[in-house]
């Protein structure tokens, strides 16, 4: 089990063969590569600045990768994060996990991205055609809302009520007699 | 009585427009929170709300280590060479 946050991150060959190594008993590996997109919250984002401390934030992916390795018995776990200026396309992060089975590998994957980006101190901001932004708030990714059993898409994570109303004002021009909503947030504790 | 040095990351650095600052004359952490509003004035409005409380989007950590509980503060002692970092919650990914 390993972390790391740094100017460069590990090639994906290379984590490959570091977590197969890590047992005979390994019989999959999954892994996740964040990738600096172009269209972010509308705008033309033409590289991220990514800042940490650094410490702080080692520590904390260590406290994630045994938190996770003992949660759902995993073999090995490498959480790497990158810092400094990243162009599009560059990779940001990378999760690599060994399991006996995928199943686990898997559910343990998507808790760690979510933990990584809502509980490390490392900090991004966007450098866009239309300005500069920090990314001040990451909410959970696994918010559904289903409207009569349809699953809403929420346009704006950072105001969600209002998302829900302008979501809600739609269904009724369209519907109007029935309306069952279902909200479910994810949350790992 | 500590002398510290306090630093800032992210945009609470860019809103504040300071790095780091040193301060000295202190016994608490909270006694060094009142030392940093009256030293940034109006820039202190990216760590604290309008009553003094700190904003609950801000970590503060003493030599490496989070500190959690707004209330204790005043328990919290301070020694000379402590560092303390004063950030908002990640937003990595």
């Amino acid at each position: 089990m390993r972390v790391r946050v740094g100017n460069e991150l590990s090639e994906i060959g290379k984590i490959l063969e570091e977590l197969k190594k890590s047992s005979e008993n390994v019989g999959a590996i999954t892994i996740f590569v964040g990738v600096v997109r172009r269209e972010s919250r509308g705008r033309n984002v033409n590289k991220l600045i990514y800042e940490a401390h650094k410490d702080l934030a080692e520590k904390f992916l260590g406290e994630i990768a045994s938190y996770v390795k003992n949660k759902y018995g995993l073999i090995d776990v490498i959480l790497e994060h990158r810092i400094g200026e990243l162009s599009v396309g560059e990779e940001t992060m990378i999760v690599g996990i060994a399991s006996k089975h995928r199943a686990e590998g898997i559910s343990a994957l998507e808790e760690t991205i979510e933990r990584i980006k809502m509980g490390v101190p490392i900090w991004k901001k966007e450098v866009a055609e239309e300005g500069e932004f920090w990314i001040k708030d990451e909410y959970p990714s696994r918010l559904q809302i289903l409207i009569n059993g349809k699953e809403a898409r929420i346009e704006n994570k950072e105001n969600i009520f209002n998302s829900l109303i302008n979501l809600l004002e739609g269904t009724l021009r369209t519907s109007p007699e029935k309306i069952r909503i279902r909200i479910s947030i994810t949350t790992y504790d | 009585m500590a002398r510290v040095v306090v630093r800032f990351f992210a945009w609470l650095r860019e809103e504040i427009g300071v790095s780091e600052i040193v301060l000295d004359g202190l016994g608490s952490l909270a006694d060094l929170l009142s030392g940093i509003r009256k030293s940034l004035g109006s820039r202190s409005g990216a760590i604290f709300e309008d009553d003094g409380s700190l904003r609950n989007n801000v970590i503060i950590a003493i030599n490496n280590r989070i500190v959690s509980s707004e209330g204790s503060f005043e328990k919290i002692s301070l020694r000379d060479g402590d560092i303390i970092d004063i950030m908002p919650l990640g937003s990595g990914g």
